[in-house]
């Protein structure tokens, strides 16, 4: 039995770790100027206009967030650019330093340049497309006749008439060593550690776990209601005349063809915005929700949603125990208990209905994510604070770590479906169990 | 049943007539519903037959004009997603973990080749971009691509490196299919919508990439089936290259239930966008599709016939492909 977990879970640890990868590089997709739009909002919130302490501000919540380390273990880039640039420069000026850097080949010399031109309290760190960034200085510095104007004046000549053009197109390679994110961020997620959101400087697992703890309240009870009210629904149709069974045939078919939304809908017009019931609350609020355990919620609310997700999956799960159901008829099993004297509804029962319970078992991952799918949705229409809603709340707001924790989870529950599926089919399936021991 | 089974005429009526609406709005721009703020959220009634949305659009016209973002966006994926699918698929199952054999300088060819690209993602790049010299950029990348080919035209000239080593194409075939499915793609979309604008464009890119994993696996099993024929292996014994076993013979032959899982997944896609829209991912004012219409409905839940109209026309929709789906995949197995 352990062998066989063993072996299963094993098996499902390449997908988890491409999985893990996926998700990093999920992170790296945006363009840059994403996480910078977000940097300039976080840094806003600190009540300053002040360009200078805007700035301060930045270079520290990018250090808080991790954001200043090279992204992974080896990195690599001009070698016309300096390895690391000063951290407390600002971006202005990083970027006019790069571009120096590449037209001229001479990172040190740069470096030298832009720490004279800090001294002298340089300005017009603009870069633009069609004017070399030393014309600029030379115009700005002419007018003085100090010394330091003199040795900028020198090392801007220094730096046109030695310029090492073709070593910008030079590669170089660096080892950053475990100081950066992908190490950092994996190591934490190895400890259980998401992080803290973006938006209220919360622990991601707290605000990940209250949102599940009020997906859960209504999820589970369906996926329970789904599985044991397919069973009776097979058992029940087969006691059904042929014309009576072929008509539930062509409803169980059209109802599986209403999407999840359409229920949803439907539920809502019908019976919670009041067009013609108002029996249930259109709006789950938060309050509501505040109880301490799942017995003190009120259970009213939760009719609806607990209904629709189990409306919108049971006549697919129903569809398909059925036609197992109605193949397993002249299995040599069937015919066996037969000669033992059996009756019709012993066999049905005990012998025909477990057999067909095996592909609803093999649907169960799907169903889940079928079940986790429609609470988006549910969740959205009835405003529960659920992972759907915190997932579509932390994208507009772009809270990154969130969204990563909400992936992460969707990634566990697929992994304990597996699971749980193997589980259900050693315990229902005798062939597995038996070749295993 | 008898005599061969055909397709059913209302599907194929039906959608035509969503096709012939595409179209139609596609090439006349009088029937896009125009803002009126003075008819906010009007009932069904004599002037507006199903009512006006919050900012005083006809629902009707809303409809009619939806129709060709909601249809174009899941025809356009279910086609590349198909495509795709159906190329992975059958590739991996054909050629299997064993048939697709390399040689160690191909290995090697494509490494270098990997190296190039790299080094023109993480320094060509910037330095072009920042600099200037387009030129001089493209030669040195013309360069190094030509050396690469040299370099392999001289080990195949001198015979080196000719082990041949197998490509595990459909374990990491398998493996990605793992991947893909692994997040409701209700979910992914959503959590992309974060990095990237949802527009018509960027939803038919996602939808083809999280859909294409069903296609793939269907095709895979089909071409299981038919790479163990007789008639592939007699193709084989008359000498018939690999590739012309293939596209000649093996694909032919496993494609056919293909046709039906497309329409499966075009409906399955229009829920899917219905459902986004709905929610409220990718909808701006500018675009109207018929999730969109309903997403307005949870402004104002007094607005019924914001929810029924464009429901029904998704569900009717949804109706038509299955049974067009069930036709053609009866009429494919008869003829077996």
């Amino acid at each position: 039995m352990l062998r066989y977990l063993v072996v299963r879970l094993l098996s499902a640890f390449p997908a988890l770790l491409l999985g893990l990868i996926g998700l990093f590089v999920f992170r790296l997709l945006p363009s840059q100027s994403v996480w910078e739009e977000r940097i300039d909002l976080l840094a806003l919130e600190g009540g300053s206009y002040n360009a200078q302490r805007i700035q301060q501000e930045k270079i520290k919540i990018r250090k808080e967030l991790g954001l200043d380390l090279p992204v992974f273990y080896l990195s690599s880039q001009s070698a016309a650019l300096p390895a690391a640039l000063p951290p407390g420069m600002p971006d202005v000026q990083k970027e006019w330093v790069k571009k120096i850097c590449l037209l001229t080949g001479q990172p040190d010399k740069a470096l030298q340049l832009v720490s004279a031109l800090q001294a002298q309290s340089f300005s017009a760190w603009v870069v633009e497309e069609d004017e070399l960034p030393w014309q600029r200085v030379r115009s700005s510095v002419s007018g003085n006749d100090s010394a330091s104007s003199s040795k900028i004046l020198s090392l801007v000549n220094e730096l046109e008439a030695s310029s090492q053009q073709w070593r910008a197109f030079l590669p170089a390679v660096y080892w950053n060593g475990s100081g950066n994110q992908f190490h950092l961020w994996f190591s934490q997620l190895l400890h259980g550690d998401l992080g803290m959101s973006w938006k209220n400087r919360e622990r991601v697992l707290d605000v990940i776990s209250r949102a599940l703890s009020n997906t859960i309240v209504f999820t589970v009870p369906a996926i329970i209601l789904i599985f044991l009210s397919a069973y009776w629904l097979v058992i029940g149709l087969s006691q059904l005349g042929a014309r009576a069974k072929a008509l539930a045939d062509q409803v169980i078919y059209f109802f599986d063809l209403v999407p999840l939304f359409g229920w949803a809908l439907l539920a809502m017009i019908l019976f919670a915005s009041g067009s013609v019931f108002s029996w249930f609350p259109s709006h789950i609020s938060a309050s509501s929700l505040n109880g301490m355990s799942f017995l003190s919620r009120s259970f009213w609310p939760y009719v609806l949603p607990v209904a629709i997700l189990w409306i919108s999956t049971l006549p697919y799960i129903t569809k398909h125990i059925d036609n197992a159901f109605q193949k397993s008829a002249d299995l040599p099993f069937v015919f066996m208990s037969r000669a033992r004297g059996l009756s019709e509804h012993v066999i049905k029962k005990r012998y025909r209905l477990r057999y067909s319970l095996l592909p609803a078992i093999t649907l169960f991952g799907e169903y889940l994510l079928a079940v986790v799918s429609g609470a988006l949705v549910v969740e959205v229409l009835f405003s529960i604070q659920g992972v759907g809603m915190l997932l579509t709340q932390s994208v507009g707001a772009q809270d990154y770590p969130v969204v990563t924790g909400i992936i992460l989870l969707l990634i566990l529950v697929r992994m304990l479906s597996y699971l749980i599926t193997d589980l259900l089919y050693y315990w229902f399936d005798p062939r597995i169990r038996l070749s295993n021991q | 049943m008898s005599n061969k089974p055909t397709c059913r005429w209302w599907p194929l009526a039906m959608l035509g007539a969503i096709l012939a609406v595409v179209v139609l709005t596609w090439f006349f721009n009088g029937l896009k519903p125009e803002l009126r703020l003075d008819m906010r959220s009007l009932p069904p009634g004599a002037g507006h037959w199903l009512g006006t949305d919050t900012l005083g659009r006809d629902v009707w016209l809303s409809i009619l004009a939806g129709s060709q973002r909601s249809i174009l966006v899941s025809i356009g994926a279910a086609l590349i997603g198909g495509s795709i699918g159906v190329g992975f698929g059958s590739v991996a199952a054909f050629f299997g973990n064993d048939r697709l054999r390399f040689t160690l300088r191909a290995y090697l060819a494509a490494l270098l080749l990997l190296v190039v690209f790299v080094y023109s993602i993480a320094v060509l790049w910037p330095t072009v971009s920042s600099t200037g010299h387009v030129s001089v950029g493209i030669s040195i990348l013309l360069a190094l691509i030509a050396f690469v080919a040299i370099f392999w035209l001289l080990l195949r000239r001198f015979n080196l490196l000719r082990s041949r080593i197998t490509f595990p194409l459909d374990t990491i075939t398998q493996r990605f299919i793992e991947v893909i499915s692994v997040i409701p793609r209700l979910y992914l979309i959503v959590a992309f919508a974060m990095i990237i604008p949802i527009n018509m464009f960027t939803l038919i890119v996602l939808f083809a990439v999280t859909s294409w994993d069903v296609m793939a696996r269907m095709v895979r099993a089909e071409m299981l089936k038919v790479r163990e024929m007789t008639y592939i292996e007699s193709a084989r014994i008359i000498g018939l290259s690999e590739s012309k076993v293939f596209f000649r013979h093996a694909l032919p032959n496993a494609i056919g239930p293909v046709a039906t899982q497309v329409c499966f997944t075009i409906s399955g896609l229009l829920i899917a966008e219905a459902t986004l829209s709905f929610i409220g991912v990718g909808v701006s004012p500018e675009t109207v599709s018929w999730g969109s219409i309903i997403h307005g409905y949870l402004e104002n839940l007094q607005a019924w016939w914001l929810a029924v109209f464009p429901g029904i026309c998704i569900y009717l929709t949804v109706i038509s492909l299955h049974a067009l789906g069930n036709d053609l995949d009866r009429m494919c197995h008869s003829k077996h």
